[in-house]
């Protein structure tokens, strides 16, 4: 978890990422930085996250975010 | 038949009376039949050609659920054959113009040829696109009764002009159950009347000054409110079809996708285009953007340069290579001319020059010490954005870029035309300048999040009643009615 926050404060720094719910649907996210945000994700997990896995439920939280690198690996 | 001709109007009403009066589990089936009348109505038997394709991407998507191991091969097959119907009959030119010098080198050459379009192939062919990709991603499962999916497709008050829509949304607003709402009803002919105003007052009014200033080659000031008039025109023209047909559609009890959020607020071009034509921009971020940005080439593009700790620029890479495609085929989409995909590659340029320098920007901001939050500010970003658009709006009224250059350039050559002299006289422009005012107030009131039509209703029947008949007679009296009173076509329908 600890690892997945600190690549999302790369990506958009200054959010309570610990707490937010709905980094898509309140407009946190935007798609360059969805687009970042999976490249570094790729990176550091050795993980392939395709076309398919972008609904945004996977990316609204921290912990949802985790739970599809877990998913992934 | 125009979304603003009598004809329409007669047609809708008939339609929503058998609409209503059949028993509800049947009326999607009364919509078909009104859908494949309006589009025979609009262009003839080239009905046969959306049939068609429909058809192709009904059994292709059964196909890729079907033949699991080859849904990778019969995705793409069935994906060109929607697509071929598009790149016959509208882009043939532009791709022939690219392949014969290469095609001359062994004696070969395909000839120029012009073919009538049938009604709306840019609009649904984007629409089968997204359902084949859909199925394929397996989003959504592959709809078992084809005419609901042509009932989709032929969707009459989205097939001319959008907006845009994904079977996945619409099919759910089209089969479901619709019982008649006298209050939405009321609501759906306010739209109606709004984008009546839209297109009949204003954009085909400032239409004439325009095609008036560009038609005779004037050059000189006048320029800049031709410029400003053409922006002023698309918007309306575009925006106002939209308000009519989602208000139509709002009669049958079906919300469509929205397609403009208040435009000329926006403080970047990003946000423009993410408030302009939002669901032509939501395809692209969907279907382009983010496939080409998660391809196998962008990330190892991407992990070269941020094992070279290029930091900023992988960033930027990262986003810059699948933009292009996206500001590509936007470009590409509007015509099948260099001319439309310079038109995309010049948002595309801006856009990538503002990501590039924004952390030499910001720093710019930091040692001026702008305060970003005051209104000056932001109307100083929504003005700049603003003039970047009348720009981009010139390249698309120009013949081509060189053209664009010279009406420029031309400013600094004085004309004797007068302002009242290209189409508009003073008593035709006091109305139109109230009018756009009275839109501006709509959209700020939007922008500040008031449901303009929600408080009419509340209002008192009397008030209302009297907005109702100022509505009505505002476009009788100030509308611009060409020979047989037939509005001028919508620009975008071209399309």
């Amino acid at each position: 978890m600890k690892d997945i926050i600190e690549i999302l404060n790369e990506v958009n720094p200054g959010v309570d990422y610990e707490h937010e719910e709905e980094l898509v649907t309140n407009g946190i996210l935007t798609s360059f930085d969805i687009v970042t945000l999976i490249s570094m994700l790729n990176m550091k997990f050795d993980i392939d996250i395709s076309v398919t896995d972008l609904v945004p439920e996977n990316f609204e939280s921290a912990k949802a975010i985790k739970k599809l690198v877990d998913k992934l690996k | 038949m125009s979304y603003t001709s009598l004809q329409f109007l007669i047609f809708v009403v008939v339609l929503l009376f058998v609409y209503y009066i059949v028993p509800k589990k049947y009326r999607w089936e009364i919509l078909l039949i009104g859908n494949l009348v309006c589009y025979y109505l609009m262009s003839g038997w080239l009905l046969l050609f959306v049939v068609l394709a429909s058809l192709f991407s009904y059994f292709g998507a059964k196909l890729i659920e079907k033949r699991k191991e080859k849904r990778k091969k019969i995705f793409i097959i069935s994906l060109f054959s929607v697509l071929g119907f598009l790149l016959v009959l509208k882009y043939n030119n532009f791709i022939s113009s690219l392949l014969n010098p290469i095609l001359n080198i062994v004696n070969l050459n395909i000839p120029f040829k012009k073919f009538i379009l049938p009604v709306g192939i840019s609009y649904y062919t984007l629409e089968m696109i997204s359902y084949l990709a859909d199925v394929y991603l397996k989003k959504i499962k592959p709809e078992n009764n084809f005419f609901k999916l042509l009932t989709f497709y032929t969707y009459f008050p989205k097939v001319l002009e959008g907006p845009i829509s994904k079977y996945r949304d619409l099919s759910k607003e089209i089969f479901s159950e619709h019982i008649f709402n006298y209050e939405s009803f009321r609501k759906a002919w306010v739209l109606i009347g709004v984008g009546f105003i839209k297109k009949l007052v204003i954009a085909d009014r400032c239409g004439l000054f325009v095609s008036n200033f560009f038609l005779e080659g004037h050059t000189g000031l006048l320029t800049i409110p031709a410029i400003i008039f053409y922006t002023i025109q698309i918007y309306f023209d575009f925006s106002g079809c939209i308000d009519i047909v989602s208000g139509v559609s709002e009669l049958f009890g079906i919300k469509l996708a929205e397609n403009f959020r208040q435009p000329f607020f926006s403080q970047s071009i990003e946000e423009f285009w993410r408030r302009w034509h939002i669901t032509l921009g939501l395809w692209l971020k969907e279907y382009v953007f983010f496939p080409v940005s998660l391809s196998k080439t962008n990330m190892k593009l991407n992990k070269k340069m941020r094992n070279a700790k290029y930091k900023h620029l992988s960033k930027f890479i990262l986003v810059a290579f699948p933009l292009f495609f996206v500001w590509f085929f936007n470009g590409l989409w509007h015509g099948p001319t260099l001319k439309y995909v310079l038109y995309g590659l010049y948002y595309y340029l801006l856009m990538m020059l503002g990501i590039l320098f924004k952390p030499v920007l910001e720093k710019i901001v930091k040692i001026l010490r702008i305060n970003t939050e005051v209104f000056s500010w932001k109307l100083f970003r929504i003005i700049r954005t603003t003039f970047i658009v009348c720009i981009g709006m010139l390249i698309f009224r120009s013949e081509t870029i060189t053209d664009a250059f010279n009406t420029l350039a031309n400013i600094r050559v004085m004309d004797s035309v007068k302002f009242f002299e290209l189409g508009i006289n003073i008593k035709e422009f006091v109305p139109l300048l109230v009018m756009i005012f009275a839109m501006f107030f709509i959209s700020l009131a939007k922008e500040l999040k008031i449901d303009v039509r929600e408080k009419l209703e509340e209002q008192n029947l009397v008030f209302r009643w009297i907005v109702y008949w100022v509505i009505i007679f505002s476009v009788i009296i100030f509308g611009v009615y060409g020979r047989g009173y037939d509005a001028a076509s919508f620009i975008y329908g071209g399309f």
